[in-house]
């Protein structure tokens, strides 16, 4: 027998799970359900320092005719870039078993499995609330405090990214309040609009996460989107793919370079580790998922935040 | 051995939350307003009007470029949030600081309710009056929940409170502009919308309400002022 997935693999036995599993887990690190990480653009971490400096070009220019009384001839144009900060911070999450749990959970449906299962799809779900958490500091705003989320804050939205030259493909996240407000208000949506099929789609109730496509608009709902005014209104975003970007601290290196004992790694990726902490005294494992996340505004004018009635 | 009275004994606590804590998923980071030059909004009612947007920019590591701080013994001691309020400069965004003298009663605007577990959830409320906190409560149902109750009529009184006291410049004319185009473009919808829908009739009247309520308002502001509260440039002259 080799690889098998038993208590004592995962206590006793140096702490690794089965490949098998591993793999199975591996899968939860990208969370297709309710992750939101594909709405960002991936910044891998290089260079020496604490902190990823991006700079980007988001300008187009024209030339001016070589001679006319609107140009001085050729004089020199700056390249406007613009630049944002990625600085990967360490997140944790701990979960501790006893051993009265090991043994009393066989054939139970919460197993030290689910456990791992559990550390496991946090990734995704950092990253999604940590992307929440930029809606704030982006300066353009669509809806009004304390009025419920309408079809016109939806279509103001679209407009405003619209007047910065944003691409085709956006996405807005919306707090599940906002979802169903906005539903509810393009149900006396009249005219031409009332026949697509996008709109008649968004009645259905295709549960969390992806809501549908609706205007050409991905449309996610998260619970995590924040309070905003005091609590009275929550704070979603309507963006375009480069108006957020994220970056995630590769732990291989660390693993690799002896820092931590392997034996107590009970699963590894790139992305996060999970440590084994034996409390022999007290009978109990802990499990510690440690990643390094990092998410920045990369660009003001392909977002624009929608605040709306809680 | 003497007899001794011991002291008597306390009620228990509610297992699921302790007194005067919240649940540990309530818990919500540190955070300060911030401002824009370009976020208002017309806010119905007597203490309405235009008022300013404000912002709750958190600071938690490794959003925009927010770090972890640690003592010399690897201890978590805080944020450097510098990086944020750098970015937030840049794009010309007004930071009320939360100890600035100058917000007067509403200094600490920004308090912390304990959450069980050791969090703390950071939500609006002062201290105007010395020993009366106002600002967002909580309720703990019987279950363990908390409802939070918003201080939204509070958090007007502090937008308004802003800009007459000049923390935070009137409204500029262009902005106001543009809100005027925001309400007719969905005033156009409305109509167009009523026309198959007859019962967005009263729709269309709110709407036209509320951009005469807007005209008001903007006029009454430019009065008392005199001037358009903005910045305009002179007009180009021909050399």
């Amino acid at each position: 027998m080799a690889n098998e997935v038993s208590y004592a693999t995962l206590i006793t036995d140096g702490g690794r799970i089965a490949k098998i599993l591993a793999a199975m887990l591996h899968v939860n690190l990208y969370d297709s359900q309710t992750g939101l990480r594909d709405l960002m653009e991936f910044r891998p971490l290089t260079g020496p320092s604490s902190t990823l400096n991006v700079a980007k070009v988001s300008m187009a220019y024209t030339a001016a005719a070589a001679s006319s009384e609107t140009s001085g001839g050729a004089s020199n144009t700056a390249l406007a870039t613009g630049n944002f900060d990625l600085t990967p911070s360490r997140y944790i999450l701990k979960m501790q078993p006893t051993d009265l749990f090991g043994i009393t959970s066989r054939g139970a449906p919460v197993t030290l499995e689910t456990v791992v299962a559990a550390l496991t799809l946090c990734v995704d779900q950092t990253l999604a609330s940590l992307l929440t958490g930029l809606f704030s500091g982006v300066s353009g705003n669509v809806g009004t405090s304390g009025v419920n989320m309408s079809a016109n804050d939806f279509f103001n939205a679209i407009y405003t990214l619209n007047l910065a030259n944003n691409p085709q493909q956006l996405a807005a996240v919306l707090h599940n309040v906002q979802v169903n407000d906005l539903i509810e208000s393009i149900r006396g949506e009249g005219g031409a609009i009332q026949f697509r099929e996008d709109i008649q789609g968004m009645f259905k109730n295709p549960g969390v996460a992806f809501r549908g496509d609706l205007l050409g608009v991905k449309v996610y709902q998260s619970d995590k989107v924040r309070l905003a005014n005091a609590n009275a209104d929550r704070q979603g975003c309507m963006f375009s793919q480069g108006a957020f970007a994220y970056t995630l601290g590769d732990v291989a290196q660390l693993l690799s370079s002896s820092m931590i004992n392997p034996a107590d790694i009970i699963m590894q990726s790139p992305e996060m580790f999970i440590e084994r902490d034996r409390d022999a005294e007290n009978a109990m494992s802990s499990m510690i998922l440690n990643m390094y996340p990092g998410v920045a505004e990369a660009e003001d004018a392909r977002a624009v935040k929608i605040t709306t009635d809680a | 051995m003497p007899t001794v009275t011991i002291a008597a004994p306390r009620a228990p606590s509610p297992s699921s939350v302790e007194e005067g804590m919240l649940p540990p998923g309530e818990a919500r980071p540190r955070w300060f307003y911030s401002h824009f030059p370009t976020g208002w909004e017309f806010v119905e009612g007597a203490d309405g009007g235009f008022l300013p947007i404000l912002d709750e920019q958190i600071s938690t590591a490794g959003v925009n470029g927010v770090r972890a701080a640690f003592d010399r013994n690897g201890r978590p001691i805080g944020v450097d949030d510098a990086p944020l309020r750098t970015g937030l400069a840049r794009k010309g965004a007004v930071i009320l600081e939360p100890t600035d003298h100058r917000l007067g009663p509403w200094k600490n605007y920004v308090r912390a309710y304990p959450c069980v577990g050791g969090g703390k959830a950071w939500v609006f409320a002062v201290e105007r009056t010395p020993g009366k906190v106002e600002g967002v409560t909580y309720t703990i149902l019987g279950n363990g929940a908390a409802v939070a109750h918003d201080a939204a009529a509070l958090f007007r009184e502090f937008r308004r409170w802003l800009v007459d006291n000049g923390i935070i410049p009137q409204i500029p004319q262009p902005v106001y502009v543009q809100l005027m185009e925001v309400e007719r473009t969905a005033l156009e919808r409305t109509i167009n919308a009523a026309t198959s829908n007859p019962h967005l009739a009263a729709g269309v009247k709110a709407r036209q309400d509320r951009i005469k309520r807007m005209e008001k308002a903007w006029a009454a502001l430019t009065e008392s002022l005199s001037v358009t509260p903005s910045a305009r440039l002179t007009m180009p002259v021909s050399e």
